[in-house]
């Protein structure tokens, strides 16, 4: 309730933002009788009302209402964790965001070749995998099938990274 | 029109000719397969390639890729969750439930039929009735646009079956998404605060690739199984023939069928459209339409074939405007337009009679390539569910990397990862917390046809007025309202009946 309490208090804040913004778009030299603010301020007064009514709905929600909501929304999620046999981990969520975003960062520098097994290494290793052979050979074939097929075949020229990473990039594909 | 009939199989049983279209249905299952390569851009690098051969064999081998990328694109969304194709990413929202819940047999077989039923359909209506649809399409004005698309949207109050606020919420969140970058009509940069990579604007692709694919990931790394192994889609043992029994339940729905083609066919006709607002409105018309619509997205059999009927159904609709008036319905086939005039063919009406054996060629070429594509679709199920025998954090990975490449293959930048990375999170959080992503969807993918037509239409009408006067727009704008409405009264009926039994 607090999370999206949080997010819908973020839209109505946006949208009051970015209309402001919208007004100082600049006018179009060709022409266009709707002005070029007119369409992304529509967008944004139904977004700012949409997300008003619906944040006071749930400042406005009584207690006891209140209360079951989130009682059901956890039976529900036990009752769904039971029926899978599956738990949501939230370090391991914050694990997920992490991980992706050094390797997003990283892939610039070092290039796909080697930022991909190091990643694929690490990712295996935190989620539970612990038999070494797999967890050096996985990534290395993982990362040769892939470049093979987007690289070789596919013609997709992913990122070789800068300087000396440039260069063993250079020499891998 | 048999004489033509006779032409164009001639064409197809030359051996050379036969390998060429098969040629085109492997490619195109590919390509549909691989996330990040599209088919236009597939039939981009084809067309220096086809200059070898004759104009006929370079455009049946192209109308057959063209026709088997749609349902390739399928197979990703249904087992991982990624869309192949940017038409098949509406197949996600119940394909993915209906595997995930162990009937990947099902949602695949469902899937496949559906998708060659549709192939089918559009070709046979491409012979028969090419010439004559071209020319009451030409009657959809910019009034007529503006109002399907919000016809199209009017669906997010059925969409937003637990909080219609939420679900408009999340439509406008689309609608704003897309307004990023220059405006293609005015020129003007809107929201890109100077930066030149958002003058490009946000990639309709990395955006769904992001809210689903890289959701899914995230989704399945916070995971910790607790009971027994489990794999990230239980296939039921992936069985050929029991995808192939699946036809049985299709032709138990047959307004479904009739509806979806009709749709498809028709939204692939008008210029700008193609398969992925086909789909869309589909699946749209499905749940408005539907006696159980709250059950779409967790996996029911019609959220699955209206999608893949209509994508497919409009491949063959795209072809009909191109080949007739020279004017492409997708950017797939203006490709295929291109193809030809490098071949020196000029597209138009004296094509039928100047090109009788080139245009029944790739009729007849069309048509083969629909039946024979779920042949060669199987084998990419066959090959790609190998894949899920693999342990959960390896093929994890895999979908990590998968979304990256398909994000990252768009304009080959880092931009569209960014975006798809911060869209995964954005999916994952509005799931969590009740707000749906179709909706989201819904306005990415109609936002920019419909501000598109509000002001061309503004320039050529000079008012608004024609809008809601022009009777098929206005038809359209009713159906909105009656839809807008439709959820509330249905509420409203509920609410008394029940209030009548209690008393």
């Amino acid at each position: 309730m607090l999370w999206e309490r949080i997010f819908t208090g973020l839209t109505c804040f946006f949208s009051v933002v970015l209309f402001f913004i919208a007004a100082n778009i600049p006018p179009s030299k060709v022409e266009s009788p709707l002005g070029t603010a007119l369409w992304p301020q529509l967008i944004l007064i139904i977004l700012f009302i949409s997300s008003a009514i619906h944040l006071l709905k749930l400042f406005l929600l009584r207690k006891e209402v209140k209360e079951k909501l989130i009682r059901e929304a956890e039976q529900e999620l036990k009752r769904e964790e039971e029926e899978t046999g599956e738990r949501r981990s939230f370090p391991l969520l914050l694990f997920g965001f992490f991980i992706s975003f050094i390797y997003f960062c990283s892939l610039d520098w070092i290039g796909f070749a080697i930022a991909t097994p190091i990643f694929m290494g690490v990712f295996m290793y935190i989620t539970g995998y612990r038999k070494k052979v797999i967890l050096i050979v996985t990534p290395i074939i993982v990362t040769i099938v892939f470049l093979l097929l987007f690289v070789k075949a596919t013609y997709i020229p992913l990122p070789r990274g800068l300087g000396i990473f440039r260069s063993i990039s250079y020499l891998i594909y | 029109m048999f004489d033509n009939l006779l032409l164009g199989l001639n064409f197809l049983i030359n051996p050379v000719n036969f390998l060429l279209v098969i040629l085109g249905v492997v490619l195109g299952i590919i390509v549909g397969i691989l996330p990040g390569l599209g088919s236009t851009a597939t039939l981009a690098i084809l067309i220096p390639v086809s200059m070898w051969m004759t104009p006929t064999q370079a455009i049946a081998m192209m109308g057959a890729l063209y026709a088997s990328s749609t349902t390739g694109g399928s197979i990703t969304s249904i087992l991982f969750r990624i869309p192949g194709e940017s038409s098949s990413a509406v197949t996600i929202f119940d394909g993915f439930p209906m595997a995930k819940k162990g009937n990947v047999n099902r949602a695949l077989g469902l899937a496949m039929m559906a998708s060659a039923i549709g192939g089918i359909f559009s070709a046979i209506i491409l012979m028969t009735l090419s010439p004559w649809i071209a020319k009451v399409s030409l009657r959809f004005g910019q009034a007529e646009y503006f109002a399907l698309c919000i016809f199209g949207m009017s669906a997010v109050a059925s969409l937003g079956s637990k909080s219609q606020l939420k679900a408009l919420i999340s439509l406008c969140i689309g609608l704003f998404v897309v307004i990023i970058g220059m405006s293609e009509i005015t020129g003007v940069d809107r929201f890109t605060f100077g930066s030149l990579h958002l003058r490009y604007g946000v990639s309709m692709v990395a955006v769904v690739v992001g809210l689903f694919g890289f959701a899914e990931f995230l989704r399945n790394t916070a995971t910790i199984v607790f009971k027994k192994p489990e794999r990230l889609v239980k296939p039921d043992s992936i069985k050929i023939l029991h995808m192939i029994n699946t036809i049985k339940s299709i032709f138990h729905m047959k307004t479904t069928m009739l509806r979806a083609n009709l749709i498809g066919l028709f939204t692939g006709i008008l210029p700008g459209t193609g398969s992925t607002i086909a789909s869309l409105l589909a699946y749209n018309e499905e749940i408005r339409w539907s006696k159980h619509p709250e059950k779409f997205g967790t996996g029911v059999d019609e959220g699955i074939v209206a999608p893949e009927y209509a994508n497919n159904a409009a491949t063959g609709g795209a072809l009909i405007p191109a080949l007739t008036l020279g004017i492409p319905g997708s950017s797939t086939s203006a490709m295929i337009l291109a193809a030809l005039m490098s071949h020196g063919v000029t597209p138009g009406p004296r094509l039928f009679i100047e090109k009788s054996e080139l245009i029944w060629g790739l009729f007849v070429s069309y048509f083969f390539a629909n039946i024979t594509m779920i042949l060669f679709a199987f084998i990419g199920i066959w090959a790609i569910t190998k894949v899920l025998n693999i342990p959960r954090p390896i093929l994890n990975g895999i979908i990590f990397l998968l979304c990256v490449i398909g994000a990252y293959g768009i304009n080959n930048n880092m931009i569209d990862v960014w975006i798809m990375f911060i869209f995964g999170f954005l999916g994952f959080f509005m799931e969590k917390h009740g707000f749906p992503l179709m909706p989201l969807v819904l306005g990415i993918i109609l936002g920019p046809l419909a501000e598109t037509a509000l002001e061309t239409g503004m320039v050529i009408y000079g008012s608004f007025w024609p809008f809601i006067t022009r009777p098929l727009a206005a038809t359209f704008l009713i159906l909105s309202l009656l839809s807008a409405l439709f959820p509330l009264i249905r509420n409203t009926i509920a609410h008394r009946k029940a209030k009548t039994s209690v008393t």
